[in-house]
């Protein structure tokens, strides 16, 4: 019935009236990487966190080890050596290094009382295995984000897991970190070990994948070698539609007009001695990968930066960006990295959630709000930019992350700004989405706004931007344009 | 059709203003089983609605601040020292022998200075929550004990007596059968519907509540908008201590410290979420008139002492906040 | 040298103590009493009761939020517990009534307990509910009302542990011997806080919820189990205190959750962030009781003091929440 290391079978599990799985087996073989993919809202989150024991499946079992569970516990998940990296790590700020590394292990044990000599034990076996040198007794809130990664994964590798799920986990990686995380891999596999790595990113499925499941709608569409399928086809799998790949040429902007420019720009702690120019009507790139700052950039030309040195122009005068309300009357406007929490309100509907950049628009001098007016603009963003399902009255949570992309999108269009940032425009963004949002992005371009994009998404950037600069350790690395934008001189100039 | 039905049930059973509607009627029928003759007369009804006015108010200024997210334990403190004031004022103007002046315009003004002076406090809330980062519970608990500390100081640790007559005689005057105070609250009320359901302040007070991150981030100012939240708040406490001081005819630093309870009692049972972000001031009317017709009813069984009320309050207000959890939580079924 | 000054330099805890010594050098400026064995002596009896109340409110503190149900809790206890057992007539052992205390407690704290581990509630709103009804317990159908104490629990309240005499002015000092239940608490509680799962499950808790769950604590029982612990503590606390006194005062404690919480936030303990332990609670109830006692010493007139010590509350709070200043120059939150 199962040679794999783990299946599951026949699994149904629903939300309310949400049925987040249907019917949903798959197969995962040790000493293999299976890679699981999906558009967000597919299912494949929630499956995880049924494998793990977080949720229990409402019908279907779990077969880990010869034994069949109808449910399981943490507990029980991580004793049968299935180990979970999620996207956010899990790990705990307040607590130490060693700690963190050996807590499952001894929450799993179900002992009581800890030793410290046991946790001091487990925790170095972890760094060894992946050569990791890391201050044992530092506390993860005083860690880099690649060093938290590192512990994430370090911490999954304790347990002698027989299967490990990494949950998106190259998110928030550079190009380096990646490559270890590949040797890793290929280590583990040699060790027998069943690796599950949820991702979307194209490149690194095709990179490093043995076989492939996609999930569409809560339902397993396709379980396959790698070797069966081609990019074409996952996309198709994904969406459900063909996906016309555009070849158009990013658009040139006019580079007499200069409409943001910085001169030996310096944030404290965050980057210094940036100059950059922004063309009207072009998608300008600022690429860079985690700690960059790039990220800081971009909210720093919103307003949210105290600036220690330099100088911002706009169209040749110089300004101070002080605040987030600043840069809005200079009609700047910023999609932010984290939509769910930087960007949407998502126990409010869609008409509050566009209409919040603009309220003082769409109410009286007195203060009065017309709810009239904002219904009705709400509805005419959900027409423009085809959000789905079409209901304004939909609360911002129920929408998958393409379409909540596109809400926070029309919040800030509706804003009418000269200037639009976009931090990670694409970020657990489906295929189908992306495609939208870049065509739109292009669309407002050409009709004359200026578009930066701070991204780590090199396929996006080189799609996109005709202008980059490069950003690494806080500091542009390299200015590249036209036909210097090449994939390969985007990863050399930033790594 | 059975399924239809059904869908609409659950739609009603979803709005909380209807719930409470439905409590209120379970109340009205129970109280007028309970106590035949006596519930269900005009004169009680009026006794209900002049008490409640104070409680309502109070439950006005918590409801504010719940919805933006944080929270006002001051509130009482403020209406204290804010009735302290204007009794002391008034009985050193209208009740001293040699004053010449008009009484109304003295009430007046009065008034006036000490709802500046809830402002004040308000803001001074506003500023620690907003600017200075502190949570709302420890910055409000703060400020309310130095609050109390300051009306220690004004009245030696003694209550203000001696508030003239023609101030407390307000208390007693009646619209139809309905008396001051209580049109005071629904003034109050009115007032507080307009500016959170119609004007976009009380959209962005409740975006604040929902995501404050998010509303910074899309060009709200939080700290601007916090002060004049807990402004309003501050404002609203004024009201009340000025209404309480009408109808005791005394005032004291630490009366009325039950009431911060009873108030996040009428919030909670009015439909608004103590993590914020949601809530209606309609409901907040319709619970305290519920609560205090409890209230009301509870009295009149004389062997029961007012401490049981204690118990019961406590323990409805555990009730509403698990039965709201549920009703509107019933989506993730986890373990 | 330097990065170990600097680490030191970056602690809250730093500066409260440094307060607290500089505070003191200035009382013993104008008394000359504080520095004194009956001035130390003095200071530790009045932080007694404060210490064991606490403990409790850094349990609930570290992975929730404020409790404020405890006074009412310690109080219902002390109180059931001495009008079975504070007569003359009860002459046996001390344990007895101790132990009925403490369970008195954990019933209160386990009500507490369920509802914040089986729902996600704000622990303000939710002490705040079940407070009302312990106090409304103990005023209403128990009929609470001032006592004497006799027996047992009177002599108990009288042992003391250390006596002292200053031979400057021949004031004398007393340490009760309830001292010790003191630090035996706090021993205890430290081994469970560093050596148990369930400790450093309530730190996990305290730091990220879902994380935990995720990690295999069985956080439900965690929660249950520190509410619980909080209020048999909290019991202790209202057993010694009315001992101590020699008679049971119902409404005493009542209203002393401002105080706890303050001494804990002033200490450096994060409200629900997993942040600060028992060294954070001792420093900040040592610096805020030593305030709260010597502003007369220094000249504050009674009347002023609450507004001082409204005022030091604020203060210190303040500092305390904006000494985790970000390292880079961008203002994530305005």
């Amino acid at each position: 019935m199962n040679d794999g290391v783990l299946s599951v079978e026949n699994i149904n599990k629903s939300f309310g009236g949400v049925h987040a799985l249907k019917d949903v087996s798959m197969q995962i073989r040790g000493g293999e990487v299976h890679c699981l993919s999906g558009e967000n809202g597919s299912g494949k989150s929630t499956l995880i966190k049924i494998i793990s024991g977080y949720y229990k499946p409402d019908s279907g079992k779990i077969c880990v080890d010869g034994n069949e569970y109808r449910e399981m516990t943490p507990a029980e998940s991580i004793n049968h050596g299935i180990q979970v990296i999620y996207q956010d790590f899990s790990l705990f700020p307040n607590l130490s290094v060693m700690e963190n590394l050996s807590i499952n292990a001894e929450a799993a044990r179900g002992s009581k009382i800890i030793s410290y000599k046991r946790m001091r034990e487990t925790a170095l076996r972890a760094v060894e295995k992946i050569n990791l040198k890391i201050d044992m007794k530092a506390k993860v809130a005083d860690l880099s984000v690649a060093d938290r990664q590192m512990t994430a994964i370090a911490r999954a590798l304790v347990h002698d897991a027989k299967v490990i799920i990494m949950d998106e986990a190259t998110a928030s990686l550079t190009r380096n970190e990646v490559n270890c995380l590949f040797k890793v891999i290929h280590q583990l596999k040699e060790e027998g070990v069943a690796i599950v790595f949820v991702s979307h990113k194209l490149d690194e499925v095709f990179e490093i994948s043995d076989s492939i499941t996609i999930f569409r709608n809560g339902m397993n569409v396709v379980s396959c070698k790698a070797s069966e399928i081609n990019e074409e086809r996952f996309s198709y799998y994904m969406t459900g539609r063909e996906i016309q790949s555009t070849q158009e040429k990013p658009l040139v902007g006019d580079s007499s007009r200069i409409m943001l420019e910085t001169k030996n720009l310096t944030v404290e702690g965050a980057f210094e001695d940036v100059s950059i120019q922004l063309y009207k009507g072009e998608i300008f790139g600022i690429a860079g990968q985690l700690g960059s700052g790039r990220t800081e950039l971009a909210m720093t030309l919103f307003g949210m930066a105290d600036i220690k040195s330099g100088e911002i122009l706009m169209e040749g005068n110089p300004i101070k960006i002080s605040s987030v309300q600043k840069a809005k009357q200079l009609k700047i406007g910023y999609v932010p990295e984290d939509r769910l929490t930087e960007g949407l309100f998502l126990e409010q509907a869609l008409v509050e959630n566009v209409a919040v950049t603009h309220l003082a628009d769409l109410s009286s001098k007195a203060g009065f709000y017309h709810k009239k007016e904002a219904e009705e603009e709400t509805t005419q963003w959900i027409d423009t930019l085809s959000i789905s399902p079409r209901n304004r009255n939909n609360l911002a949570q129920k929408l998958s992350g393409g379409n909540q992309q596109k809400v926070v999108l029309a919040k800030w269009l509706a804003c009418n700004p000269s200037i639009l940032i976009l931090n990670g425009p694409t970020v657990g963004v489906d295929i189908g989405a992306k495609q939208d949002i870049y065509d739109l992005l292009n669309q407002y371009a050409s009709q004359g706004m200026s578009i930066i994009i701070a991204s780590d998404d090199i396929l996006e950037i080189k799609k996109l931007c005709n202008r980059v600069a490069v950003m690494k350790g806080g500091k542009i690395n390299a200015f590249l344009c036209g036909e210097e934008v090449t994939e390969q001189a985007l990863i050399e100039a930033s790594i | 059709m059975a399924e239809k039905s059904g869908v609409y049930l659950k739609k009603i059973m979803n709005d909380p203003i209807f719930r409470i509607f439905i409590l209120m009627s379970a109340v009205v029928i129970f109280g007028a089983l309970l106590m035949p003759g006596k519930f269900l007369t005009a004169g009680n009804m009026t006794s209900i609605a002049k008490q409640l006015s104070e409680y309502g108010i109070l439950a006005l200024a918590v409801f504010i601040c719940m919805v933006s997210g944080g929270i006002d334990l001051s509130v009482v403190y403020i209406a204290n020292l804010c009735g302290i004031i204007i009794g002391t004022m008034l009985s050193k103007t209208i009740g001293s022998s040699d004053f010449a002046g008009s009484a109304a315009w003295m009430i007046v003004f009065s008034s006036a200075a000490v709802m500046a002076v809830g402002c004040v406090c308000g803001a001074l809330n506003g500023i620690l929550i907003g600017k200075l980062k502190v949570p709302a519970m420890l910055a409000t608990l703060g400020s309310g004990q130095l609050i109390l500390g300051i009306s220690t100081v004004i009245t030696n640790g003694q209550a203000i007596t001696g508030v003239p007559a023609v101030f407390t005689k307000l208390s007693g005057i009646k619209f139809w059968i309905l008396p001051l105070n209580f049109q005071v609250f629904i003034f109050c009320a009115v007032i507080m519907y307009m500016i959170m359901s119609r004007t976009s302040f009380g959209l962005r007070t409740l975006l604040i509540g929902s995501n404050s991150k998010a509303a910074f981030f899309s060009g709200i100012n939080n700290n601007r908008d916090l002060v004049k939240i807990y402004t309003i708040s501050g404002l609203l406490a004024s009201v009340s201590g000025i209404i309480s001081t009408m109808r005791m005819s005394s005032a004291k630093p630490d009366y009325g410290t039950s009431y911060i309870m009873f108030s996040i009692l009428i919030c909670v049972f009015g439909g608004t979420s103590p993590n914020g972000g949601k809530g209606n001031v309609p409901g907040i009317v319709l619970a305290a008139i519920v609560l205090q017709m409890v209230a009301t009813l509870m009295n009149m069984f004389q062997n029961l002492s007012t401490f049981y009320r204690d118990i019961v309050w406590g323990a409805l207000l555990l009730i509403m906040l698990i039965i709201n959890y549920i009703l509107d939580n019933r989506h993730v079924t986890k373990r | 040298m330097m990065p170990i000054m600097k680490k030191i330099l970056n602690r809250t805890e730093t500066y409260v103590i440094l307060t607290a010594l500089l505070f003191g050098i200035a009382v013993e400026a104008v008394s000359g009493q504080f520095f004194s064995n009956t001035g130390m002596i003095n200071l530790a009896r009045a932080v007694m009761v404060y210490l064991v109340f606490g403990i409790t409110e850094m349990l609930s503190l570290t992975c929730a939020g404020p409790d404020v149900s405890y006074p009412a809790l310690a109080s219902l206890s002390a109180f059931i517990t001495a009008s079975w057992f504070g007569s003359a007539s009860y002459q046996g052992s001390i344990i007895v009534p101790f132990l009925v205390c403490m369970a008195i407690g954990a019933l209160g704290g386990m009500i507490n307990g369920y509802i914040m581990a089986r729902f996600d509630f704000p622990s303000l709103i939710v002490t705040l509910g079940t407070s009302s009804v312990f106090s409304g317990i103990m005023y209403g159908p128990l009929k609470a009302s001032n006592t004497i104490l006799h027996g047992t629990m009177a002599e108990f309240g009288s042992i003391n542990m250390i006596a002292v005499t200053n031979p400057e002015n021949g004031l004398k000092a007393n340490l009760p011997a309830q001292f010790l239940i003191v630090t035996v608490l706090y021993l205890i509680v430290f081994f469970l806080l560093r050596y148990t799962m369930f400790g450093r499950g309530l730190y996990a808790i305290g730091s990220d919820k879902a994380a935990a769950e995720r990690s295999g604590f069985k956080t439900g029982r965690i929660i249950f189990l520190a509410y619980t612990l909080g209020g048999t503590i909290a019991a202790i606390g209202g057993f010694m205190y009315t001992c101590n006194v020699g008679a049971i005062s119902p409404s005493d404690l009542m209203g002393g959750e401002m105080i706890i919480i303050a001494a804990c936030t002033l200490g450096g303990i994060r409200p629900g962030a997993g942040i600060g332990g028992l060294f954070n609670v001792i420093i900040g109830v040592v610096l805020l009781i030593m305030i709260q006692n010597n502003l007369l010493m220094l000249g504050i007139p009674l009347y002023f003091q609450d507004v001082f010590t409204g005022a030091i509350i604020l203060l210190g709070t303040i500092v305390a929440i904006n000494s985790q200043r970000s390292r880079n120059g961008i203002k994530k939150n305005g």
